[in-house]
């Protein structure tokens, strides 16, 4: 016997340890279908309405602008005209370009700072009144299937065709490092405040921005965390785990469908970084150039 | 029959009888112990049942949570991507010949846009002021004339007593102009400069408020009281000490008071 129990597996001995569990904490099997129910169904809730309900409706969403008609990449016509389908992708890429470039402009006039994300060239730039002022090179970068979805969908022009506005941002390092000083009674003490300046600390960056139109942008830098700076990037990934908690439990609340999770995460240098966050306004203009 | 029962037992050995007698009370007492040991079971299930509830909704609310927080990489491995489709006018694709028209058309429309853009960009030299890293840059379109280290708003906020008082030394974001150039520019100082030194704040026109040499040999004002000066501590090029000020070191600083004319763009981020 016990060399039969010696034999077994990894995998029969964790069944059977599982079943003994089972067993004790739920002996008859009105509780084992009850403990169950109880068990599955906030998960199947959440599954559905977060997950399987964004994802099937899909396609119905973000359309603010009334499209034209939608056609198959590939038509009919390929047949009689070879030439033809280039021609439509052509078409198609340099619309969804013009609208990008069109949207640079609308900010250049109305905003002072604003950003532009361009993939076609790999770089996050700050801009000023239509100026290039800091130009960062993407060293890597994700994108939601979300987002390429729309692409396919013939969607992505009326998504990006516009500004995003920003709503919302997180932070591993201070939008202002405010050092508070208080005024020194007299000239004795005013000399002990005099400190020679040291340079500043290194600090890692990471940011999220959400803007409007369900798009959310990580920015990360490519250096690696360092471990004196471990406890604020923790700080920086507890306040985005309650704000996604916060908006899941919003979203269920109220059956919010039309609510597909459209991201991007980007890897840039530090100290570029640190340099576009601390520039940003409250209500920064993002364009994306596709 | 009872007489001889009675004989009987009066026959039997001692310690048997006392057994005998003895067994009575043990049976009374295991039916009470039963009873008990009943309850006592019933409690025992009952409880084991809340318990193994209370586990099962601890398991799925841990479960909820995490679904929750990956609801995003769900959606995303959810999805299969579509055939592509495009987003046309049927007079954009009814012919070739009206495709590769408006097709035209459009690198057209593009291109007159781009150079629209690009206009933006001031043919004139210009000052890039980056406050975080604390550098300039002098350009003329997209070409770099000089660059160098400088000094911005070190972000303090200085409070009097009873917070009755306070600023913040910062230098301001955004587009700006040269307003005016000055040589060996004077300091007026402001109320904040003497109450950071503990010193009593004169009035208006004392010329106390005067200071000479501390703003270096040339001075580009940006409106608002903002300048753009000289600085005798040159080592602290690099670093944000400034009041607000941007501070440049003097053969830098000579260099944009002599390319920069009235009027040209600083753009301070």
């Amino acid at each position: 016997m016990k060399a039969a129990q010696q034999n077994q597996s990894l995998w029969q001995k964790s069944v059977r340890s599982l079943a003994k569990v089972g067993h004790y904490l739920a002996p008859n099997l009105f509780l084992k279908i009850f403990g169950l129910i109880i068990f599955l169904l906030p998960a199947l809730y959440i599954l559905y309405f977060l997950v399987f309900l964004p994802v099937r409706h899909y396609p119905e969403i973000l359309l603010d602008t009334k499209d034209t008609e939608l056609i198959p990449a590939v038509t009919e016509k390929d047949h009689q005209d070879p030439e033809f389908n280039s021609l439509l992708q052509q078409w198609s890429d340099l619309s969804l370009e013009y609208r990008s470039y069109n949207s640079l402009g609308e900010l250049a006039r109305r905003d002072s700072i604003y950003l532009a994300l361009n993939f076609k060239d790999s770089t996050f730039n700050l801009m000023i009144k239509g100026v290039n002022v800091r130009r960062s090179k993407i060293q890597d970068f994700k994108i939601s299937k979300s987002i390429q979805q729309l692409k396919n969908m013939g969607r992505l022009a009326s998504w990006t065709g516009k500004p995003f506005i920003l709503v919302e941002e997180w932070a591993s390092v201070e939008k202002s490092p405010i050092k508070v000083k208080e005024a020194p009674k007299d000239t004795i003490e005013a000399m002990k405040y005099m400190v020679e300046p040291a340079p500043p600390p290194i600090q890692d960056v990471h940011v999220s921005l959400k803007f409007d139109r369900h798009l959310i942008l990580h920015i990360s830098q490519i250096q690696l965390t360092t471990w004196r700076n471990y406890t604020k990037r923790l700080r920086y990934e507890w306040e985005r785990l309650k704000e996604n908690v916060h908006e899941t439990i919003q979203h269920l609340k109220n059956r919010d469908l039309k609510n597909p999770k459209m991201w991007i995460n980007l890897e840039i240098p530090r100290d570029d970084a640190l340099a576009i966050y601390r520039a940003i306004p409250k209500k920064v203009g993002l364009v994306i150039i596709y | 029959m009872k007489e001889n029962s009675n004989i009987e037992q009066n026959d039997l050995p001692a310690a048997q009888r006392e057994a005998e007698l003895s067994l009575e009370p043990t049976q009374n007492r295991s039916a009470a112990e039963e009873k008990t040991a009943i309850s006592s079971e019933k409690q025992l299930s009952f409880l084991r049942g809340i318990w193994s509830l209370f586990l099962f909704f601890l398991i799925g609310v841990s479960l909820l949570i995490v679904l929750a927080l990956n609801s995003a990489l769900l959606q995303n491995g959810l999805i299969t991507l579509k055939s592509p489709f495009i987003s046309a006018s049927y007079e954009v694709r009814s012919s070739t010949k009206s495709l590769r028209q408006n097709l035209k058309l459009l690198e057209q429309r593009l291109a007159t846009l781009k150079k629209r853009l690009a206009k933006m960009t001031p043919l004139s030299p210009y000052l890039i002021v980056d406050t975080s890293d604390n550098y300039f840059f002098v350009m003329k379109g997209t070409t770099l004339l000089r660059e160098g280290a400088c000094s911005t708003g070190s972000y303090t906020l200085l409070k009097t007593e009873n917070e009755k008082q306070q600023w913040i030394f910062k230098t301001p974001r955004g587009m700006f102009r040269i307003r005016n150039k000055v040589r060996n520019p004077i300091w007026r100082m402001p109320d904040w400069a003497f109450v950071e030194e503990g010193r009593p704040i004169p009035p208006v026109n004392s010329p106390d408020r005067f200071e000479y040499g501390v703003l270096g040999d040339y001075g580009l004002y940006l409106g608002d009281g903002y300048l753009i000066h000289g600085t005798l501590y040159q080592r602290f090029l690099g670093l944000a000490v400034t009041h607000g000020c941007v501070r440049i070191g003097d053969e830098d600083l000579k260099f944009i008071y002599k390319n920069l004319p009235i009027g040209s763009k600083v753009f301070i981020y």
